[in-house]
């Protein structure tokens, strides 16, 4: 008993200590929350950002970025009431609405002057569940939604528009970068809606009473193509670039969403989410565009890069589950000045790599014939505004074949050697002149790098007709130095770069760029300043004694990259000695000539082919001619009626042909042919009673044996050996 | 066809020369046009894709795409058993002349080149003491082999009098001109539409706006398309133009009526290398013509003995 007094005293003891312990716990918890909701809404009012004035506030975003020296906190801006977000969200001029995706996205950043007036007038808030529910309304009013605004750099920014299809729910959030000066978060319609019915994960974009009305208002396209697709543009700022904040439109916001897209590849992190499909003929059909299966190609100046060697990058290459795997190709573009006329024509020209049909079936261009061996004939889309804003990507279908031009800045044209009228280049090059298609806002820069590069002022076809509003051709562009600093990312194709150039000089080239395994070209780099490395293949080269550079399996077969950086590269390929690789096929040629003789047989080169199993024999014409084999199968030869021969087309390899005109020992001869694998096999087989009887009749007249070599009259004594041998034996 | 000139060094270390055959078995398929610049005139492209499908190198088509044919060591010895010699022919790369050298070092045989006229490819002859040694050194080298080539292509290909030839009707309508292949002069002479309607025999070249068709008549409205080269034999069926030399083992036929590709095939790997064309009797010389390959011709063209 007293045992379990004890026991059970202990247990009480325990039970009161816990509950203390846990009531302590407790207060500490809802201390520290008090503390923590004490801190945020501390900080929350010192911010500039529009909140909810019931004091309640959900974090949705890491941190807000917005320091707190800004002049924004010192002239303590009223911070405006949920209620004006309820009044400015249904605005005529927001077209969508606006997302941010928590946490990984802070909006603005942090302790730069734009972002202090960005601070100021974007307002980025977030919303309760009803300002949610408005937004959401609204949403579906318009069909769009809309993201956090930054401002656009003035000049010079790349900007491409991309419009995403309904089927792209992708999101993209950009990390810090010091360079860029700013945070982005990207999200299409899709996405959008899924996150539409969460309370607190909207934010709101900046109160058109509150935008400034800058030039680069007018930047800005608002357009509606369709419940598929809204057109999106993104820039590239600089870093000195302006710090206030655009006029704020939705349609803005949405371009600082690809515009992180556009940056996200520059930098090269992780690749942009699937952007859709831009080709299209009519921007308002509703019916949505097909679907892209990859991520949206964008175009980066390469040139000065490491490349990756093919194996590589076979490697690291992926597919999207679920999607069959397309080939791809290159789509370029092809214009066309008619000075005559006044008149711009833009068309698509879809290359033809080695294995594409002579037919495509583009969809809604219907068949496309090829050209030549190199490209199909030209596509000629409508030149919408949206055509050029995004990356452009055709298909064929029914053949899974697929052709990508990257989305970029900017278009740029030269003329091409066999070409009649401009084509896309990737970059400029010396002594070249070129046309560029830009948007209107960024001629002033080009402009200006062009003065830098040398060249001549441009030239822009303002009274040209079919150029679409909003876009400019410059012509005449032909840079003449490299430009003294580099310039930003997205203007890297107008930097003619340094002149040098990489040459491949002798070797047997089978065809263009490609060269027997045995006879590689040498590689030839000139003029290479001190300041740059050689690689081939990734792999550093040296030079040989003859002043060419190589590098370890160089000269091995397949596609060899020669890369100076920073600087040109140039691919080659050597092609292993067929001889190598199993040789050359025997196909039936000839035989619809020869099948009038002799079925199933051909002449193909100096040999008569025919089929597996088969072997042919012909003799000189003889009243009789038999194909005898090493120890069974005999046939006798067709004599051809019209022409002095006897053929014959065995199902077994022969040794022996027995040739007779007659019944004189001089009236035959027996011929010994070649023994050989299949032959021999046949002797260990049974004997055939035709083939001894055969045997034995030949070998009793003793014909004149050719050839009169020991070692064929060898093998005709013991073939003859083994016939009598059997009849004995029975 | 160009003048046989022999006399080169033997094949030593790894000289290739024949730089558009080597260029041809890498790419092992293409157009005429395809042929490079600095290998093949322009003007010349044709006749020298001809002489490579003479040579069994290649095969052509009527419109000039071409196949490389695989290697072969085609026999050139007919009837002399003592001598075991094939000339190689097909895909020729750097990889296959060095196969079969070695071949033939393993085996005791020997490798003879010589130069052909105007760039054609080198005539490669393959000696061995024996017939099997002969078989052995084309395994080795992964070749095949054809057994007295010559003679077993002949024998499969129909007489020029059964040669395939399509039914056709009387050619209509506007034509620019229309010639007649003369038996007695074996040139063409000018003719008439109407002519060719009313002939029975004969064979007549009709050119239209594009194309030429050629059609050998059999009966006053019976006619057919024929190969040309295979027409202007049959026109001639039964002339005494062929001249054979026992002695020389050489086979004489005028140059017009120069056989279709794969009679000319069959004569020129009896010796491995081109005939020789005799300008001043405009005739074709086939030479190491063994007498039954020789007889077979003469019975395939359907041309007699002058």
């Amino acid at each position: 008993m007293s045992i379990s007094a004890v026991f059970t005293a202990l247990v009480w003891i325990a039970i009161v200590a816990g509950s203390a312990g846990l009531i302590v716990a407790i207060v500490k918890i809802l201390n520290w929350y008090k503390d923590m909701q004490e801190d945020l809404r501390g900080l929350w009012q010192n911010s500039s950002w529009p909140h909810a004035d019931n004091g309640s506030f959900e974090q949705t975003f890491s941190t807000p970025s917005v320091p707190v020296d800004s002049p924004a906190l010192e002239q303590g801006e009223p911070t405006p009431p949920s209620a004006d977000i309820h009044e400015f969200v249904p605005s005529a001029d927001f077209n969508d609405v606006v997302e941010k995706t928590p946490p990984q996205a802070p909006a603005i950043e942090v302790g730069s002057e734009a972002t202090q007036v960005a601070a100021k007038q974007s307002g980025c808030v977030p919303v309760d569940e009803d300002v949610a529910n408005i937004l959401s309304e609204h949403r579906d009013a318009t069909g769009k939604t809309a993201t956090a605004s930054n401002k656009l750099p003035e000049t010079l920014n790349s900007r491409i528009r991309i419009s995403p299809s309904d089927d792209d729910a992708t999101e993209v959030d950009e990390p810090a970068d010091a360079e860029s000066g700013g945070h982005y978060s990207v999200a299409n319609s899709a996405k959008q809606d899924e996150n539409a019915d969460q309370p607190g994960v909207m934010a709101v974009g900046p109160d058109q009473d509150l935008g400034t009305s800058e030039p680069e208002a007018d930047r800005v396209v608002a357009k509606d193509v369709g419940n598929h697709s809204a057109p999106i543009e993104y820039g590239i700022p600089e870093e000195d670039s302006p710090a206030d904040f655009e006029d704020s439109s939705l349609d803005r916001l949405m371009m600082d969403g690809v515009l992180a897209t556009a940056r996200m590849a520059e930098t090269e992190l992780p690749e942009a989410p699937p952007t859709p499909v831009a080709l299209r003929e009519d921007p308002g059909d509703p019916s949505p565009s097909p679907a892209p299966s990859r991520r949206p190609a964008i175009f980066k100046d390469r040139r000065g890069a490491k490349r990756s060697t093919p194996a590589e990058a076979a490697k690291g290459s992926h597919t999207t589950e679920g999607v069959p795997a397309l080939r791809q190709a290159e789509a370029k573009l092809r214009l066309t000045i008619d000075t005559t006329r006044k008149r711009v024509v833009l068309a698509a020209v879809l290359s033809r790599p080695e294995g594409f049909p002579e037919s495509i079936d583009v969809s809604q261009f219907g068949e496309v014939l090829a050209f030549d061996r190199s490209r199909y004939d030209d596509i000629e889309p409508e030149w919408s505004p949206d055509l050029l804003s995004g990356e452009i990507r055709l298909r064929d279908e029914s053949s899974g074949l697929e052709w990508v031009r990257s989305a970029r800045p900017f278009q740029l044209f030269a003329n091409v050697a066999g070409e009649p009228d401009l084509i896309s280049v990737p970059a400029a090059s010396f002594g070249a002149t070129h046309a560029i298609i830009c948007l209107s806002e960024d001629s002033a820069g080009i402009d200006e790098i062009a003065q830098q590069a040398g060249s001549p002022a441009l030239e822009q076809l303002d009274a040209y007709r079919g150029v679409p509003t909003g876009w400019k051709v410059l012509t005449g562009f032909a840079p003449s130095r490299s430009l003294p600093e580099r310039p930003p990312a997205a203007m890297r194709p107008l930097d003619p770069g340094a002149q040098i150039e990489i040459t491949f000089v002798g070797g047997f080239e089978i065809r263009a760029g490609e060269y027997a395994q045995q006879e590689p070209p040498r590689v030839t780099i000139a003029p290479l300043p001190s300041g740059c490395e050689v690689f081939i293949d990734g792999r550093p080269a040296h030079t040989a004694d003859d002043g060419c550079w190589e590098a370890p399996g160089w000269d091995d077969p397949g596609q060899h990259t020669v890369d100076v950086v920073p600087g040109p590269s140039r691919s080659f390929s050597l092609i292993e000695d067929p001889a190598a690789d199993g040789g050359w096929k025997s196909w039936p040629a000839n035989s619809e000539l020869v099948s009038t003789v002799l079925p199933l047989a051909a002449v193909c080169g100096a040999a008569i082919t025919c089929p597996e199993g088969r072997a042919f024999l012909a003799s000189e014409p003889a009243s009789s001619a038999i194909a005898i084999g090493l120890r069974q199968n005999v046939q006798r030869l067709h004599i051809r009626p019209d022409a002095p021969a006897a053929i014959a087309l065995l199902h077994f390899w022969p040794a022996f042909l027995a040739v007779s005109n007659g019944h004189k020992r001089t009236q035959a001869k027996l011929h010994v042919l070649d023994l050989n694998s299949s032959a021999a096999n046949s002797a260990m087989r049974p004997l055939d009673p035709r083939w001894v009887s055969t045997v034995r009749l030949t070998a009793a007249r003793r014909p004149p044996i050719t050839p009169s070599t020991p070692v064929a009259e060898a093998a005709w004594a013991g073939a003859a050996r083994a016939a009598r041998r059997w009849k004995r034996i029975r | 066809m160009g003048r046989r000139r022999e006399g080169r060094p033997p094949l030593e270390a790894n000289p290739m020369r024949d730089r558009l055959l080597e260029w041809m078995s890498y790419r092992s398929q293409g157009n005429a046009a395809d042929l490079p610049h600095g290998l093949a005139a322009a003007e010349k492209r044709r006749w020298q894709l001809e002489d490579m499908a003479v040579l069994g190198h290649i095969e052509l088509d009527q419109d000039g795409r071409w196949r490389i044919a695989p290697p072969t060591l085609a026999d050139t010895s007919g009837e002399v058993e003592e001598a075991h010699a094939a000339v190689v022919c097909g895909a020729r790369t750097r990889g296959v002349t060095e196969r079969l050298l070695s071949a033939c070092q393993l085996h005791g045989g020997s490798i003879e080149s010589s130069a052909q006229a105007d760039g054609r490819p080198d005539r490669i002859i393959v000696s061995a003491p024996t017939s099997p040694a002969l078989s052995a050194i084309a395994v080795s080298a992964g070749m095949r082999r054809q057994r007295d080539a010559g003679f077993s292509i002949l024998a499969c290909l129909p007489a020029i009098r059964s040669w395939p030839r399509t039914a056709c009707p009387m050619v209509d309508g506007k034509v620019e001109d229309v010639s007649r292949f003369s038996k007695s002069e074996l040139k063409w002479k000018p003719s008439s539409l109407d002519a060719a309607r009313q002939e029975v025999h004969g064979l007549f070249q009709i050119k239209r706006d594009w194309t030429t068709v050629t059609l050998i008549k059999s009966g006053r409205d019976t006619q057919a398309q024929i190969d040309l080269l295979a027409g202007r034999l049959a026109a001639v069926a039964g002339a005494k133009r062929l001249r054979l030399d026992l002695q020389a083992r050489t086979l004489r036929l005028p140059l017009a009526l120069k056989p279709p590709i794969l009679i000319s095939r069959a004569l020129t790997l009896c010796s491995g290398a081109l005939p020789e064309i005799d300008w001043e009797t405009r005739h074709l010389i086939y030479r190491d013509i063994p007498i039954k390959t020789a007889r077979l011709a003469i019975s395939i063209t359907g041309l007699r003995l002058a």
